[in-house]
C-alpha cells in the first residue's frame, strides 16, 4: 500500500509540481500545437522532396510527437530535480529511487499518448491517411507500447542526470536520433545503414505496425512483441541505472559523479 | 557609443565562449543540422539534382542556426529569471537590449559551426555533389542570415521577456521558421500567402540570398541582401520599442513576469 501511495499519488503529485507550468495557456501549445507544427512542417517537406506520400510523414510525425513527450517527461523527472537542487534531498529520503520516479512516468505516459491520438487525428483529417475501424484497437494498443518503451528510454536517460550535470543533451539527441533512425521520415529503403540498429530502439517497430495496421493488413505481432521487449528491457536498465547512481551519490556523499 | 559597442563585442565573444562549452548549443548548432541535413538529403535521394541538395544542405544549416538561436535567447531569459539575474540587468546602466543582442549574436555565430559542419557532413560523409557557383557571394549573405537571425531572435526574446516560461513559448517558432525561411521548401512551390509572410522575416531572406548566391545569381543575391538588411533594421528598431515600453513598465510594476 505504501509502495502503491508513493508511485501512484506522490507520482501524480510530484508530476503536477514539477510541470506546473504545462496548464492554462501553455497546455495546448506545448501538447498539442507545437507536435502539430512539427507534423505539418515535416509532411510539407516530405511532399517536397520525399519519395513517400504525405499520409506517411505526417503519421511518422504523429508517433514521433508522443516519444517526444514520453522521452523528456521521463528525463525531467529526474533532471529537474537537480536543477531545483531538490535531488540530494529526494536520494536521502528512506523510499527507492526507483518507485519515487517510476510512479512520475505514469500522467507523463498518459499526456504523451493523448497528445499522439490527437495528432494521429490530425494527420488523418489533412492528409488523407485512412485507418480501418477494425483496426482502432490495435493502433491503440500499439501507441500505449510505444509511449511505454520510449518512456522507458527517457528513464534510462533520466537516470543519467544523476550522474551528468547536462540534463537535456542526450534526449535531445535520442529524439532526434529517433526522427533519423526509427522511420519516421525515411523509408528503410532509404536509410538501409541504420536498419539493424534502429529495430533495437523505441518506436521504430511499434511505427511499422502502425503503418501496416492503417493499410489495412494485419499487425505484425512479432513487432509488437518487440517493443514489449524494447519497454521491459529499458525499463530493467532505468532501475539498474538508478539504483547504481543512487547509491554512489550516497557513499561519496555527492550527486557530481561526472565531475 | 564606443563604451556600448565595446560591451557589445565583449559580451558577445564572453557568449560565444561560454555556448561553445555547452553541450545542447553544440547540439543545437553541429549535431541537429547533420541530422537535418541527413534526412532532407536522404528523401530527396541521390538522384536529385546537385542545387537541389546544395540548397537542402544550407538550409539545414539555417535550421541549426534558428536552434540555437532559439535556445540561446529564449534561454537565455528563462536562465537569467531562474538565477534571478534578469532583475538587476534590467536595472543596470547597460541597456538590456545590448546584452540581449549579444547572446542572440553569439547564438546566431554558432551558425559558422553549423555552416562548416553541415557542408562538409554532406559532401564528404553522404557524398552529395554541393556545387557553389559564387562563393564570394556566399559570404555576404551568410553574414545576413546570421544577423538577421539574431535580430529575429532578440525581437522574440524581447517579446518574451515577460512571460515567466518563455523557452517553452520560444519552442513553439522552430517549426514555422523551417517552412517560412524556405529553408527546406522554396517558397515559390508553397501558396502565395506563404510568400507574402515571409516578406517580413529576414533570415528568409538570407535563405534567398544564400540560395541564389548557390547558383550565380548576383542580382537576385544584391536584392535579397538589400530587403533583408532592410528587415533586419525594422527588427531592431521594433525590438528598442518593445524594450523601451517592457522596462517602463517593469519599474512601474516593480516586478519582470507581467504575464
Amino acid at each position: 500500500m505504501s509502495i502503491f501511495r508513493t508511485t501512484v499519488v506522490g507520482g501524480y503529485l510530484a508530476y503536477r509540481g514539477l510541470f506546473h507550468w504545462l496548464s492554462g495557456r501553455l497546455l495546448v501549445p506545448t501538447l498539442v500545437l507545437n507536435p502539430a507544427l512539427q507534423l505539418a512542417a515535416f509532411t510539407m517537406i516530405g511532399s517536397y522532396i520525399g519519395s513517400q506520400p504525405a499520409s506517411y510523414y505526417a503519421v511518422g510525425n504523429a508517433v514521433h510527437s508522443m516519444a517526444r513527450a514520453s522521452i523528456f517527461s521521463a528525463t525531467v523527472v529526474i533532471g529537474a530535480e537537480r536543477s531545483n537542487g531538490t535531488l540530494s534531498t529526494l536520494l536521502a529520503t528512506p523510499s527507492r529511487p526507483i518507485v519515487i520516479f517510476g510512479g512520475r512516468l505514469i500522467p507523463a505516459l498518459v499526456t504523451g499518448y493523448l497528445s499522439s491520438i490527437i495528432m494521429l487525428a490530425l494527420a488523418t483529417t489533412f492528409t488523407g491517411a485512412t485507418v480501418p475501424l477494425a483496426g482502432v484497437p490495435m493502433i491503440l494498443l500499439t501507441i500505449f507500447l510505444v509511449a511505454l518503451s520510449c518512456s522507458a528510454l527517457g528513464l534510462c536517460l533520466g537516470a543519467a542526470s544523476l550522474y551528468l550535470r547536462d540534463v537535456f543533451f542526450l534526449p535531445n539527441v535520442s529524439i532526434y536520433g529517433m526522427m533519423l533512425f526509427c522511420g519516421v521520415n525515411l523509408t528503410s529503403a532509404e536509410n538501409p545503414a541504420g536498419e539493424s540498429f534502429a529495430r533495437l530502439i523505441p518506436l521504430t517497430n511499434g511505427l511499422h505496425a502502425i503503418r501496416e495496421v492503417m493499410m489495412g493488413h494485419q499487425a505484425p505481432l512479432s513487432a509488437l512483441a518487440t517493443e514489449l521487449g524494447l519497454a521491459t528491457v529499458y525499463a530493467l536498465v532505468a532501475m539498474i541505472l538508478v539504483h547504481v547512481f543512487a547509491q554512489r551519490a550516497r557513499v561519496t556523499a555527492s550527486l557530481d559523479l561526472g565531475a | 557609443m564606443r563604451a556600448r559597442s565595446r560591451f557589445l563585442i565583449i559580451a558577445w565573444l564572453f557568449h560565444l565562449r561560454q555556448m561553445a562549452t555547452v553541450r545542447i548549443y553544440i547540439f543545437d548548432s553541429v549535431v541537429l543540422p547533420l541530422v537535418l541535413a541527413t534526412i532532407a538529403l536522404r528523401m530527396a535521394g541521390p538522384s536529385a539534382d546537385p542545387a537541389t541538395l546544395t540548397s537542402l544542405t544550407f538550409g539545414a544549416a539555417v535550421m541549426g542556426m534558428w536552434a540555437a538561436a532559439l535556445s540561446g535567447t529564449g534561454g537565455a531569459i528563462s536562465r537569467m529569471r531562474s538565477m534571478a539575474l534578469l532583475e538587476p540587468i534590467v536595472a543596470a546602466p547597460t541597456p538590456l537590449a545590448a546584452a540581449l543582442a549579444a547572446n542572440a549574436l553569439a547564438s546566431a555565430s554558432l551558425g559558422l559551426y553549423s555552416l562548416v559542419a553541415t557542408v562538409l557532413w554532406a559532401k564528404f560523409g553522404l557524398k552529395a555533389p554541393i556545387e557553389i557557383a559564387s562563393p564570394a557571394l556566399l559570404v555576404p549573405a551568410f553574414v545576413l542570415t546570421v544577423v538577421a537571425t539574431a535580430a529575429l531572435g532578440v525581437t522574440l526574446s524581447v517579446s518574451l521577456v515577460m512571460f515567466r516560461r518563455a523557452q517553452s513559448v520560444s519552442n513553439l517558432f522552430e517549426y514555422p521558421f523551417w517552412i517560412f525561411t524556405g529553408a527546406m521548401v522554396p517558397i515559390t512551390l508553397l501558396p502565395a500567402w506563404f510568400d507574402s509572410v515571409s516578406w517580413f522575416i529576414g533570415p528568409a531572406w538570407g535563405m534567398k540570398a544564400i540560395r541564389s548566391a548557390a547558383v550565380g545569381d548576383a542580382s537576385a543575391v544584391g536584392v535579397a541582401l538589400l530587403a533583408g538588411f532592410a528587415v533586419t533594421a525594422a527588427y531592431w528598431t521594433v525590438s528598442m520599442l518593445l524594450l523601451r515600453s517592457m522596462e517602463r513598465l517593469a519599474r512601474e510594476r516593480a516586478a519582470l513576469p507581467l504575464s
